[in-house]
């Protein structure tokens, strides 16, 4: 309600996003419509094995060549966008819901709440984030529900500390007094007069958080502690082409390029998001 | 007459529990229904806090020490709850309008944001009575400002929809913070217009916040003025303003500029200035400033008594008769 409230507001300002909001949002969807149709897209299975076409280099009939098991390279990474797009995008989402619910609180009622959910803060920065979130997985099991909450415990933080200034600032505003004055409830109050002007910031820092979720996620997969075969995802694939990156590049590379081309449209959906949102 | 709300021996307090500063000690008044109440004072009398302590929303570290707050209910004067005098009994009007509207809101639901929510009024509901609001409070096109951003506003009409937003809760009592400040004098002179027409029709009683005498003689009945943090003289409006019982609402009166005051001759200030909550004198809080001061108004303990020959109360230890030696009133305006 708060996010549409914030986002609604765009009807208003003279400056769109711009073209950059509508070029990353298209990339990731065709990224994203191309995973589910992987198949039908390229004529290629991607896992059928195929040991008398390993190694193919990019031609026309494999774009982006073969592995070393035959398997067309295309077909693997466009089907490794369906697992890495929606777990980036839940690993930016996840930590900042919870950040902004645990922020918001600790600005608003402030005392022991707010003590407790800033000490736990500190305490969580404390560690490293790799560090946090490998140990936790590693705790957990691999998989992609282990990388959620691994990355939700350690990226809530810098969401609490961000909301929790703006709402300490706003919090003092005439016009929360003045809800608070026409009788609404602290509910209320923090969810529709306090919430959507402490989120715009919040709603940018999340859209450029989904880059840093894929390298984590493709971190884990590549130490093996993410993704598992027959699970498809682009740091796997990069860890298992590394061993012929000297002559057969394209096995590691075009995954490679993938996420690139997601943090490329991710930066770009961030650049439009905070131009839209200014003030 | 009951009356609508009485403050009595607010005291507030801010720092340190064990060595408190006072902004705000033994304030008390009372407001009828239907009359317009002023509380006047420069900044840092305690005024706006008196009015934020009404509606419990005080600053914070700012808490209230003691008195009592009290709204009629049945016929009689009965202590409340906050968070039910918000939604009912107590409306408020904030001084920024700029400010005090929620700029991620429509001007629509904005105005019945409290009264929905208390009600679970349906959109519909709530829509009708934003629009009757909107159109009481004088706006030219209440369909489309409805739909319009706080921001797409101007200063007047934004303080408009703040006084539709403290009467959609049908309060008794306005309480209304320096609402004309922030705006240029033709607006102010709408606006007050507009409070005065709503409390006409409505019959709604009006705390007035205010550092603007003019404003005080033009809409109000009775008045209080505040001086570091006490009332220091209240009555009738027409009384204080042309009778003062005390030295420094005689200074204000002096100190505020008529029509026939000699352009060329500098206005009379009271010389000094008015002491902040950490550094206030003993006794009478205004003697040092006072041309009028004796001895024994350092020892005076604050009180309003009644003046012979006058309706109004004053803390004046000479004018009041409380010990010293009498001061005729007629030498403050001389």
């Amino acid at each position: 309600m708060a996010l549409v409230q914030v986002l609604g507001r765009r009807r208003v300002r003279r400056g769109s996003g711009g073209p950059a909001l509508v070029i990353g949002a298209v990339l990731l969807a065709l990224l994203l419509a191309a995973s589910f149709a992987a198949g039908t897209l390229t004529g290629h299975d991607p896992a059928l094995t195929d040991l008398t076409a390993r190694f193919r280099p990019p031609t026309a009939q494999h774009w982006f060549g073969t592995d070393q098991l035959g398997r067309d390279v295309l077909t693997r990474v466009l089907v490794a966008a369906g697992t890495d797009l929606p777990l980036a995008l839940l690993g930016a989402a996840v930590p900042a819901v919870i950040g902004i619910v645990l922020g918001a609180l600790a600005g608003y009622a402030r005392g022991w709440i707010g003590t407790a959910v800033m000490r736990l803060a500190d305490l969580i920065q404390a560690f490293p984030s790799y560090i946090l979130l490998i140990v936790l997985v590693f705790l957990l099991g691999p998989g992609g529900g282990s990388f959620l909450v691994g990355a939700a415990v350690g990226a809530w933080v810098t969401y609490a500390r961000l909301v929790r200034g703006v709402v300490l600032r706003l919090r003092e505003l005439d016009y929360v007094r003045a809800a608070q004055a026409a009788g609404l409830g602290h509910t209320r109050v923090l969810l529709r007069h306090v919430l959507p002007n402490a989120l715009p910031q919040a709603v940018v820092y999340a859209a450029s958080d989904i880059v840093l979720a894929l390298s984590y996620l493709a971190a884990l997969s590549y130490l093996g502690l993410g993704i598992q075969a027959p699970g498809i995802e682009w740091g796997q694939m990069i860890a298992e082409g590394q061993p012929f990156l000297r002559n057969q590049w394209w096995v590691s590379v075009m995954p490679g390029l993938a996420i690139i081309l997601v943090g490329v449209a991710v930066r770009l959906i961030a650049g439009g998001l905070e131009r839209r949102l200014q003030r | 007459m009951t009356p609508v709300l009485r403050i009595t021996d607010l005291v507030l307090e801010t720092g340190p529990a064990s060595a408190p500063l006072r902004p705000v000690s033994h304030v008390g008044f009372e407001v009828a229904p239907g009359e317009a109440f002023g509380l006047v004072g420069e900044s840092g009398s305690g005024k706006s806090l008196t009015l934020r302590a009404v509606t419990g929303l005080l600053p914070e570290g700012v808490r209230q020490a003691g008195g009592t707050l009290e709204l009629e209910r049945d016929g009689a004067l009965r202590p409340y709850r906050f968070a039910e005098a918000r939604g009912r009994g107590i409306g408020m009007v904030f001084q920024e309008p700029m400010t005090a509207l929620n700029p991620t809101m429509r001007v629509g639901d904005l105005v019945t944001a409290g009264p929905r929510a208390r009600h679970g009024w349906s959109r519909r509901t709530a829509r009708s009575r934003a629009l009757d609001l909107l159109a009481e409070v004088g706006m030219p096109d209440p369909e489309g400002q409805a739909r319009m951003w706080p921001h797409q506003l101007s200063g007047g009409l934004r303080q408009r929809v703040m006084i539709a937003m403290a009467l959609a809760t049908e309060p008794s009592v306005l309480l209304c913070d320096e609402p004309t400040t922030a705006l240029d004098v033709a607006v102010q002179d709408q606006i007050l217009r507009l409070l005065h027409r709503i409390r006409v029709e409505r019959g709604l009683s009006i705390v007035f916040v205010t550092h603007d005498l003019g404003v005080v003689r033009r809409l109000c009945d009775r008045v209080a003025v505040m001086y570091a943090g006490q009332v220091v003289e209240t009555g009738r409006v027409d009384e204080v303003f042309t009778r003062p019982t005390h030295p420094y609402s005689a200074g204000l009166l002096r100190s505020m500029p008529t029509p026939d005051t000699p352009r060329d001759r500098p206005l009379a200030a009271i010389p000094g200035g008015q002491p902040g909550a950490a550094d206030r004198p003993e006794g009478c809080r205004f003697a040092p400033r006072c041309a009028h001061a004796v001895p024994a108004c350092a020892r005076l303990a604050h009180t309003l008594a009644e003046v012979p020959g006058s309706p109004s109360r004053s803390a004046c230890l000479r004018v009041a008769g409380l010990g010293g030696p009498p001061l005729d009133r007629r030498a403050l305006i001389a």
